[in-house]
């Protein structure tokens, strides 16, 4: 799995993308966010700063997974994969964490030199809950990619469902969209998101009182995102290769 | 030939190559694609940006974010879509066909680039309607509807620059990163959700950039205030691009029967 992560690093750096969800995207999403806003306290710059670095996360890691099986595909190499001896699901995870590891480092970086830039004070008071929030979302971010995963193995529309998905994850996961000001109904959607809780958690984190139960949460969703992810991934391949449609969709 | 003849079969041939523009649009964004994935998209994007507003500037930064939100729509079939265009020779290793065809390679792509405008403006109006009812905006929806013939204008120049743009999507294996680079430049500097004056870094790029005009006409218009001169100061935009398309597809064109490249590179 380690060894697919670091492959796909060494893909996604020869990858066009990875620069405009990583280097545009933050500072437009930091810059729409902060400078109209009234409050530029440490405090507002902190919640806006942590829900950047979630919603890109969020793109980077729904691209990065799309990337893995579109490269696959395109390569002639997608049929092999998913018919090895070793199971599909251990490479896509592995790809899945690499593109989120990088895409997160590189994303943070430009987060970081923005804010530089701007002079906007952020609060960093717990850098090791921090670092355990971020490893959350690692891990939330490559069980996510193996549910997209899937959808790139049914159909050759990938990108278009991709770009589909992106916003209204970032709309309804609370990052900088609150979820108090949604309408009922869609509070319940964005309490499935992990993202949701992550926020919460980093941001109190980033205050020096972690919500620990805040990260429960955002543990027990990926645990049911990876098992979800799992169930599906291996259902859908199994049918491809039954039905002999892999390379052909 | 005599002259009449001739005329006709290259408005024959103009016919053709928009009609093979929907057709491409048609392969790559099936009917379902774009019903179940491209419009909900936009409508999301568009509600994400109002909300955004809201909750940087309450009520009066919604409706901003709103009038702005609906010209960066534009900005998927303008600037990403038409990217496609040359791109899509690329890819099909069709370029050197176009030539060595009767048609320069230019007009094919202006041709074909009909296709992601039209698209464009339809995606607009699907996301305007929408999301106006979802987030709530309905009110500056009703006041933006007799101010649609501006967007159009916007439309125009965001697919001119558009095709600028592509010019240098192909050879390069770069196009994704050149179209994300002008779709967030248009999304940033262009006034459509920080308020000019905002940093003056941004406004001087934005005056270059399709939509900035347009959208200060667009505001003005709703202020009562005069907005012809910020319209004409756009359309001047938009031709400043479709001629520097025209010179860097030309010139491309030249350059790779001079060379013998054939996919611009």
């Amino acid at each position: 799995m380690l060894v697919c992560a670091r492959l796909q690093m060494a893909e996604i750096r020869t990858a066009w993308i990875i620069i405009g969800v990583t280097i545009f995207q933050p500072i437009v999403f930091l810059l729409v966010a902060l400078l109209p806003s009234a409050d530029r306290s440490a405090e507002a710059g902190t919640r806006v700063a942590v829900g950047v670095a979630l919603s890109v996360s969020w793109s980077a890691t729904a691209w990065g997974s799309a990337s893995v099986l579109r490269r696959e595909r395109a390569m002639g190499t997608l049929a092999r994969a998913l018919a090895g001896l070793v199971d599909a699901r251990l490479i896509v995870l592995g790809k899945g964490l690499g593109a989120s590891l990088l895409s997160t480092v590189w994303a943070l970086a430009t987060l970081a030199v923005t804010l530089v830039a701007l002079r906007q004070p952020v609060s960093l008071a717990n850098p090791g809950w921090l670092l355990l929030g971020f490893a959350v979302l690692l891990a939330s971010g490559s069980a996510v990619g193996l549910l997209i995963g899937s959808v790139f193995v049914l159909t050759r529309y990938g990108p278009q469902v991709t770009a589909f998905l992106t916003f209204p994850v970032i709309l309804l996961g609370g990052m900088l969209i609150p979820p108090e000001i949604l309408p009922p109904p869609l509070t319940w959607v964005s309490a499935l998101i992990s993202l949701r809780w992550l926020q919460e958690y980093l941001v109190t984190s980033a205050a020096g009182s972690p919500n620990l139960a805040a990260l429960g949460y955002a543990v027990v969703l990926t645990v049911g995102y990876a098992a979800a992810g799992i169930g599906l991934f291996g259902g859908i391949v199994d049918r491809s290769r039954r039905e002999g449609t892999l390379d052909l969709t | 030939m005599t002259s009449p003849e001739y005329a006709a079969e290259r408005w024959w041939r103009a016919g053709r190559i928009v009609r093979f523009g929907f057709l491409q649009y048609r392969a790559d964004n099936p009917p379902r694609i774009v019903l179940a994935a491209i419009w909900p998209r936009l409508i999301f994007q568009t509600v994400f940006w109002v909300l955004l507003g809201f909750v940087a500037a309450g009520d009066e930064g919604a409706r901003f974010a709103y009038v702005g939100a609906v010209a960066t729509v534009l900005t998927l079939g303008g600037l990403a879509g038409m990217s496609d265009v040359p791109v899509d020779d690329k890819y099909a290793g069709t370029y050197s066909r176009l030539l060595a065809g009767l048609t320069p390679p230019t007009l094919v792509f202006f041709g074909r680039g009909v296709a992601q405008l039209a698209m464009s403006v339809v995606e607009m109006l699907v996301a305007f309607v929408a999301a106006g009812l979802l987030s709530g905006q309905w009110r500056t929806m009703l006041e933006l509807v007799p101010l649609l013939p501006m967007y159009l204008v916007i439309a125009l120049t965001m697919s001119a620059m558009g095709l600028a743009t592509a010019s240098f999507c192909v050879g390069k294996r770069a196009e994704v990163a050149i179209y994300n680079a002008a779709m967030y430049l248009v999304i940033l500097c262009s006034g459509a959700f920080i308020p000019r004056g905002t940093l003056p870094v941004l406004d001087v790029i934005g005056s270059v950039l399709p939509a900035t005009h347009g959208l200060l006409a667009v505001r003005s218009a709703l202020a009562d205030e005069p907005w012809l001169a910020e319209l004409s100061l756009e359309a001047a935009v938009g031709a400043g691009w479709l001629v520097l398309a025209f010179y860097l597809f030309t010139a491309q064109t030249a350059r790779s029967r001079r060379t013998g490249s054939d996919s611009f590179s």
